[in-house]
């Protein structure tokens, strides 16, 4: 008993934290999202007018929304895909695995605002990156308007975001395959497995947890994604590269309506929240089938 | 008790008695302002602050300069904790603040110090509502033309007054492989202000601007819609940055102006900032835009860049109003600012009574903002200062949409219109007389 008070007593200052910075903002979100605030008169209540209006009378969320699936899709499958390939090859090369890790995670440490504002550079139509290929004769790729042309506009932030991002998972995915049984490989390579084989029946289950657990951060992380898209663009030009979360900041920030920003704000948790209820479904359900 | 001790003891009594004493004395208030280049900060202690120090024994101002101050400040005035003394807002913002109850009328402070005398009448009456001063304006600024000269001379072309000949330098300047208006949106929509603005003032004019934000005429007036037609038109022909404003930072349109790959930047006598800073090879000078229709005098809008406010929560008001009162009162320190750089306050002056060695750029565009705002009759009205906030909100986020024919013209201004009406049944007025 007087382990458990004690425990009790030294998890309370991180349950506090928690409670101040979390759980009492998400609550006081719940409330505000049914009321008109400006963020500084007293609120008045208006019900579920704010949720109506963002589902039926707000086009740019609904763009915003579809912008998220988007690049949700987007990083399930590049940095994932690439930063497992990665993964196995630097596994490979011995001592020096520890050398790539590093320079691969490099773009993880560059502050997202400072990585966006360099790509912008890159990005210049004038005096960007598509002068270099203009230089050496690359006219298909100096022709491009990355930020300009509002179909890949998306993408454009998108590949920055991956630069950043890849080299974490491919980190987490090395320490992945360090833990599987090297006797597992033996096995399989004595059954007649091929190399493919191997991987499908005996590295993927056995990394499967990490997989889970990345698919898991990034839905999430789609959903909340911001630094790139407002450093880089501000959700332009005309709503391409609208996000959730850019469209809940202007409207909170620059428009004084925090009650409808904290509508939309509950929205986009419980779509998360559904999200992950849906893949842990997907995920248990897969576990259970033979 | 041992000797040491005691002595440690008294030391210590002593030193929190002295700062007891020291902190009696000095009245200091928290003073929040817009991020500062750090030679613009240091112009800020010299003509202003330290100044006021010196001439104000026992009154201390805790100057912040701040990134993204306007929401930052919003977010401090919830709470008296964390409220500023004294912060920089927009003066459009000024009637949220008044409505939430967080700010403290300075009719006081008005009177003592004569700002009615000293403060142009129309930018202190953008702080007078619900019969009370709640703000005191700070810069004055207006938008301009600001051009190549050299670029301009080396092509035999003229500085464009009206829309004929606006529309001739400016297919001149692509047949020559130029850019006829360096402007870049991307991740700072706050730009497309300068754009608007520039038809509204010149095509719709001041008066058509006037009557649509009292509600006299609506965005389908065909002044009003006219000029965003006229904007759109321009867009199209490639006019605006060869249509990549929005995929273009203010910085590398900027860098075009100064590569000479382009003839004009649209913005404002701000803009001295940038090209105080920047390697500029040419001659360049500034002006107010061109006509954009007969019958319609180009004009420049009349700004005030940021306006002064105290929070409610504060514990010395005689210390800001001091403040504010100093800023005008010394007009001597603000005119030998202005010759250093910084932006003038809105009280009237003229170029001959700043003082010391001006720089090339600081008397081209002072002279600029004095021409340009000479007579009182032709100014039009610069949307940070004068347009409703939600309003000019939907225009710079939705403007990018009108030009890549997400949607139509009709739409677009009825959009508008209804974001205005709704602002003016929560009591929006016009600040302007």
């Amino acid at each position: 008993m007087a382990s458990a008070a004690r425990n009790t007593l030294f998890i309370l200052p991180a349950f506090a934290l928690h409670a101040a910075v979390v759980s009492v903002p998400l609550i006081s979100l719940m409330f505000f999202s049914f009321t008109d605030w400006n963020g500084l008169a007293t609120p008045s209540f208006v019900g579920f007018s704010n949720f109506s209006r963002m589902l039926f009378d707000d086009a740019n969320f609904r763009r915003a929304l579809v912008n998220n699936v988007t690049y949700m899709l987007i990083f399930l499958t590049i940095p994932i895909a690439f930063g497992l390939l990665m993964a196995m090859l630097t596994v490979r090369t011995g001592r020096l695995q520890v050398v790539y890790q590093a320079l691969f995670f490099i773009p993880y440490v560059v502050s997202p605002a400072i990585a966006g504002k360099i790509f912008m550079m890159f990005y210049d139509p004038y005096n960007g990156i598509g002068q270099f290929f203009a230089s050496i004769g690359w006219s298909f790729l100096a022709d491009i308007q990355y930020i300009g042309n509002r179909s890949i506009t998306l993408f454009s932030i998108a590949f920055v975001d991956i630069w950043h991002w890849w080299g974490f998972v491919m980190v987490i995915f090395v320490a992945a395959l360090h833990q599987v049984d090297r006797s597992l490989y033996e096995a399989a390579e004595i059954d007649g497995a091929t190399k493919l084989q191997r991987f499908f029946h005996v590295t993927l289950p056995q990394i499967r947890p990490t997989l889970l657990t990345l698919i898991t951060v990034t839905i999430v992380g789609s959903f909340v994604t911001f630094d790139y898209v407002y450093v880089m663009t501000q959700g332009g030009p005309a709503g391409a590269s609208e996000m959730a979360s850019t469209w809940i900041y202007k409207r909170a920030f620059s428009s004084y309506e925090v009650g409808y920003a904290s509508a939309m704000s509950v929205f986009v948790c419980g779509a998360c929240v559904m999200a992950y209820w849906l893949f842990q479904r997907i995920r248990r359900n897969s576990e259970v089938m033979p | 008790m041992t000797r040491t001790r005691r002595t440690l003891i008294s030391f210590v009594a002593l030193t929190l008695a002295m700062g007891g004493v020291a902190s009696a004395q000095d009245r200091e208030i928290r003073f929040v302002w817009d991020n500062l280049e750090p030679e613009t900060k240091q112009l800020w202690h010299d003509y202003l602050l330290d100044p006021f120090e010196a001439d104000n024994p026992g009154m201390k101002i805790d100057f912040q300069p701040t990134p993204q101050v306007t929401d930052a400040v919003r977010v401090q005035m919830v709470s008296p904790t964390t409220a500023p003394d004294m912060f920089m807002a927009d003066a459009t913002e000024i009637a949220t603040y008044v409505d939430a109850g967080t700010l403290l009328p300075l009719d006081e402070y008005v009177e003592k110090y004569d700002l009615k005398s000293k403060v142009f009448p129309w930018a202190l009456g953008l702080g007078f509502m619900d019969g009370h001063y709640y703000s005191i304006p700070h810069e004055f600024e207006a938008t301009m033309m600001v051009f190549n000269k050299s670029l301009l001379d080396a092509n035999g072309w003229k500085v464009p007054r009206t829309r004929e000949e606006f529309v001739a330098v400016c297919d001149a300047a692509m047949a020559a492989g130029l850019i006829c208006i360096a402007q870049g949106s991307a991740g700072n929509i706050l730009v497309q202000q300068f754009a608007f603005e520039k038809y509204l003032t010149n095509y719709a004019g001041p008066k058509a601007v006037r009557d649509l934000f009292k509600g006299a005429v609506t965005f389908s007036s065909p002044d009003i819609k006219g000029a965003f037609e006229l904007l759109k038109s321009d867009w199209d022909k490639g006019y605006w940055n060869d249509r990549q404003s929005p995929a273009v930072t203010i910085a590398q349109a900027r860098s075009l102006w100064l590569e000479q790959r382009a003839l004009f930047l649209a913005e404002g006598t701000f803009t001295q900032r940038f090209i105080d800073s920047s390697p500029v090879a040419f001659e360049w000078g500034a002006t107010s835009w061109p006509s954009m229709r007969d019958g319609v005098p180009s004009a420049s809008g009349i700004a005030i860049g940021a306006v002064m406010a105290v929070s409610k929560y504060t514990k010395h008001a005689d210390v800001a109003g001091a403040l504010m009162g100093y800023m005008y009162e010394r007009k001597d320190l603000m005119l030998e600012g202005v010759g250093k750089g910084l932006q003038p306050r809105a009280t009237p002056f003229a170029i001959s009574d700043v003082s010391g060695d001006m720089a090339p750029s600081t008397r081209t565009m002072l002279t600029a903002l004095l021409d340009v705002t000479k007579d009182p009759d032709n100014v039009g009205y610069a949307p940070w200062t004068f347009f409703p906030t939600k309003t000019n909100q939907y225009l710079m986020e939705t403007l990018d949409t009108l030009f890549y024919d997400e949607i139509g013209l009709d739409d677009f201004l009825a959009a508008a219109q209804k974001v205005l009406d709704a602002e003016l049944a929560d009591g929006y007025e016009f600040g302007a007389p």
